[in-house]
């Protein structure tokens, strides 16, 4: 339910691109999400057409990448792909640990409109 | 035209979190973040320090619900400080909302400030509300799966408690798998064990209160 929550940080960030760039209209939108966040792409996705709506990015396409969750063991400090919800190191068998990677959402980069190339071509 | 960001999107919350932790540190607060689900007896265990611990520490609550001042009336029986905030079904609580309700409370005349969440596993865990300590509170009649399906929340929890203890021979819930895969999300973490009902584990919570008063 959170995702409604996270569009509108995402949109702030993205509507301030825009209008340092004079506020073109936004044509893509691209996330990083981490593996560990509980985010489900459909929900946001959702969430993000729903909140667009009737602004200037509305029709814009959300593209996000997954990132792999990356734990660091306590104890040896290897760094691992956890295969499941209990953190086992492969190296060490120790338990738990912390997370180094995919504990996180970022915006990776907007697209805007383009409006030399967009206009008068052909 | 492709601008680069990379920003967190998290960031405004985060930023607005860090104004409430260095608040709160200013005026010598601890600030505890209550997550459970629903009906897990979240305020029950509020109710029961502030009953028992005759006001040492001072406890100050800010209640999070969708709707209704229920909750806030609970605290206010019990003669704490207490400010409601409702988020018009919103299904967490976020920075901002805590900021605006410290606004409410005298800071400088209390120790402990307690924030309940909105009750719910998932969508809290994610947003840093400027408190030193999580609380996790899970209840028996949940069951014992609820660690291992909710990660996130008890691999941070800096305290689990185990709520209605009394209820435990009427519930399918097997004390070991709980605390087996509590200690496997997150090694040594403190678990205690309560019934509001009959008493049994009481001191030992508010004994943990008490230490986090004392920072």
């Amino acid at each position: 339910m959170h995702e409604f929550s996270l569009v509108e940080s995402i949109l702030t960030s993205v509507f301030d691109v825009a209008r340092q760039h004079g506020n073109p209209p936004v044509t893509r939108v691209k996330l990083e999400v981490g593996a560990l966040q509980q985010v489900v792409p459909e929900a946001l996705e959702f969430a993000f057409n729903a909140a667009v709506k009737g602004t200037s990015a509305e029709g814009a396409v959300l593209d996000w990448t997954e990132i792999p969750a990356r734990i660091q063991c306590p104890a040896c400090h290897a760094t691992y792909e956890p295969a499941d919800v209990f953190w086992v190191c492969p190296n060490c068998e120790a338990q738990g640990g912390k997370a180094i990677a995919g504990d996180d959402i970022v915006l990776a980069s907007v697209e805007l409109e383009d409006g030399e190339s967009g206009q008068g071509v052909q | 035209m492709e601008i680069n960001v990379v920003e967190k999107v998290m960031k405004v919350n985060d930023e607005l979190a860090q104004g409430v932790r260095e608040r709160l540190a200013k005026a010598g607060v601890v600030g505890l973040n209550f997550i459970s689900a629903p009906g897990s007896g979240k305020t029950t265990l509020i109710e029961t320090a502030l009953r028992n611990l005759g006001g040492a520490p001072r406890i100050a609550v800010i209640e999070g619900d969708p709707d209704t001042t229920l909750d806030a009336e609970r605290i206010a029986a019990c003669g704490a400080p207490v400010t409601q905030v409702n988020t018009a079904g919103g299904c967490h609580l976020e920075a901002n909302l805590v900021n605006r309700a410290l606004d409410g409370f005298d800071l400088e005349q209390i120790d402990l400030m307690i924030i309940e969440n909105v009750g719910n596993l998932v969508c809290p865990v994610s947003f840093d509300l400027g408190e030193e300590k999580r609380v996790a509170v899970v209840s028996t009649t949940e069951g014992h799966d609820k660690p291992a399906k909710y990660p996130k929340l008890f691999r941070t929890a800096h305290v689990v408690v185990l709520n209605k203890i009394d209820l435990l021979p009427y519930v399918d819930f097997n004390r070991d798998i709980f605390r087996d895969s509590l200690e496997k999300l997150q090694p040594g973490v403190e678990v205690i064990e309560v019934s509001c009902t009959s008493g049994e584990g009481v001191e030992a919570w508010c004994d943990w209160l008490r230490r986090a008063g004392k920072g």
